[in-house]
């Protein structure tokens, strides 16, 4: 539930955003320029994707809920913010067809959605789960211990026996 | 001040070591490999071994001339060991008899032939575990002595008692042992009486005497092998005639670090200091040292050189405490079936009331085959050597100044 009020307030942002709020800054961009780097965008995006569902699949793998909640989460702003960035692709190629001015801010969505979108990876990577925390009776420690040391404990040092002496016996003539 | 019998507790594992280096010693030169044995329990076996030594002593003792007197010597050694590798609880227990029969003609050299012998006890439980308990007892009968100022032979009967609690709080990096110890050495007079001009002379079992101590030590593992030290300890000889030997109480606080430097290389240094207390006849305070570097290849190589310097409380009055230090060196090392071993150390002693001074040498090369898992050979040559000076008003000592040289072959057996 709560995820999906993320979402859609993210989305709600990158959609009504920047159209409502100030006229979109130009990028300096000609016209298949920006289609050159939208498209590049998108790329980086599905790799993000991809990532971030092995992410997903090794939570799933290690039995870690806490973990999976927490992918998840990422997973699905990354799905939602690429689909917006497909869309505003879409609208970047017809506007860019038409030379309309609204390229500019089609573009400047699939700028903010790439961001984002690299944000969500960083954090997905951030995302620990409970057996990072958990500490219980089937908690094992492993140590590796080189081996080749020497058997026992050399911290049990004592030092090496007195001399013994054995005097030779005297005669009481002497 | 020097050395002793007495580095109580701090010493204490090193006199517990002594009973059973004089056991090993009167045994054999090494720990040889074991045969199957009797099955006892789950985790315990029994050993039967025999051993017989056939050598020659250079000096077995001083004929009326003053001159050395040599003779063969042949040892017979029978013996069990019973080792129990529990979980919770791990003993070991071994014993011997030892009939020293002397093959000279010499009649005073022949009624050295001697029965003596040795047992050691062992139990350590819950060793893993956050409280432990750790007990040794060792007894040996021999003629060899760790008592520098017995100016005759003796038969020294030594029985040390060692009795640790070890407390392994938070898994074991950790561990603080408060440990007890009693001593018992009684002395039988050996061979010829010695002279009575001796500042010692007497019956040999009016220097009889009980020894307590106690210990503190926490070691701190800061990492898997290798340590911080920091112990303190204090004993209490009480000597049977008090007329003839002095009581004598004192304390030594050490600490350092100790354990692996490298996966080959240990290394022990430690410091500290130590004091003669509450005894009126003697005072005085030293500096403490214990010095060694080490090189294990396990299975392979054993090496180790070190230097101490301590005090030690003795039998006797003007006799009773002295410094030393001490420079050793051990070597063990496998080839195939041979073992080449070598031990040296030098002595220097320095007794506080008289200032009588005087090192003591002994350097033992040795080789052992073994010819099966049950049956090994060696040989070993020992080379002893002590002088002193003389006190002020005394003639020489006999048994402060000789040199012996020994050279026996050994032949074992395990079961």
């Amino acid at each position: 539930m709560n995820r999906s009020i993320a979402v859609g307030v993210l989305c709600g942002t990158l959609v009504a955003g920047p159209a409502a709020a100030q006229a979109p800054k130009t990028s300096g961009l000609t016209g298949p320029e920006m289609l050159d780097k939208a498209d590049k965008y998108i790329v980086e995006m599905k790799q993000v994707l991809k990532q971030v569902l092995q992410r997903v699949s090794d939570a799933r793998a290690e039995n870690d809920i806490v973990k999976l909640n927490c992918v998840n989460e990422k997973l699905v702003q990354v799905k939602g913010l690429l689909k917006i960035a497909e869309q505003a692709d879409i609208g970047l190629q017809e506007a860019v067809a038409r030379k309309d001015e609204g390229a500019e801010s089609d573009f400047a969505k699939v700028g903010i959605a790439r961001t984002k979108v690299d944000q969500m990876r960083v954090e997905a990577q951030e995302c620990v789960g409970q057996l990072a925390y958990v500490v219980d009776e089937k908690t094992q420690v492993e140590v590796e211990v080189p081996t080749d040391l020497p058997k026992g404990d050399p911290t049990d040092w004592s030092p090496p026996p007195p001399v013994m002496v054995r005097p030779p016996p005297a005669s009481p003539f002497q | 001040m020097g050395r002793s019998v007495t580095r109580t507790m701090a010493r204490g594992g090193r006199l517990g070591s002594v009973a059973i280096a004089v056991a090993t010693l009167a045994v054999a030169p090494r720990a040889l490999a074991d045969g199957d044995g009797f099955k006892i329990g789950e985790a315990g076996r029994l050993h039967l071994y025999g051993q017989i030594n056939a050598g020659y002593d250079s000096n077995a003792l001083f004929a009326s001339s003053g001159a050395a007197v040599g003779s063969g010597v042949m040892d017979f050694i029978p013996g069990l060991k019973l080792d129990v590798a529990g979980h919770m609880v791990s003993l070991t227990l071994d014993a011997n008899l030892d009939y020293k029969l002397y093959l000279s003609s010499e009649a005073q050299a022949y009624d050295l032939s001697h029965l003596f012998g040795g047992a050691s006890l062992g139990f350590d439980v819950n060793k893993e575990g956050t409280i432990g308990l750790q007990f040794s007892d060792a007894f040996t009968s021999s003629p060899n002595t760790t008592s520098l100022s017995l100016d005759q032979s003796t038969v020294s009967n030594y029985n040390v008692l060692n009795l640790a609690i070890p407390w392994r709080p938070g898994g074991g990096a950790l561990t603080i042992t408060g440990s007890g110890q009693w001593m018992l050495n009684t002395f039988e007079t050996y061979g010829p009486p010695c002279n009575p001009a001796a500042p010692n002379c007497t019956n040999a079992n009016e220097f009889n005497f009980n020894q307590y101590g106690a210990k503190l030590q926490g070691k701190w593992a800061f990492l898997p092998r290798t340590a911080a030290v920091l112990e303190g300890s204090w004993f209490d000889r009480v000597p049977t005639n008090t007329s003839l030997s002095y009581p004598v109480q004192g304390v030594r606080v050490l600490g350092g670090g100790v354990g692996l430097v490298t996966s080959r290389l240990s290394a022990t240094v430690e410091g500290g200091w130590g004091s003669v207390i509450d005894t009126p006849q003697v005072t005085g305070s030293t500096w403490l040292a214990n010095v060694e570097l080490g090189y294990t290849v396990e299975g392979i190589i054993d090496a180790r050189v070190g230097w101490i310097h301590d005090f030690a409380a003795d039998v006797g009055t003007a006799y009773s405490v002295y410094d030393y230090d001490r420079v050793y060196l051990s070597l063990r090392w496998v080839l195939n079936r041979f073992t080449v071993k070598l031990d040296g150390s030098w002595e220097y002693v320095k007794y506080i009331l008289n200032d009588v001074t005087g090192p003591i040498w002994q350097v033992t090369p040795a080789v052992d085959c073994e010819l099966a898992r049950w049956l090994i050979i060696g040989a070993y040559y020992t080379y002893s050597d002590r002088s002193t000076t003389t006190a002020p008003g005394q003639t020489t000592i006999p048994a402060f100044n000789y040199s012996r040289n020994q050279i026996f072959g050994y032949v074992r057996a395990t079961w």
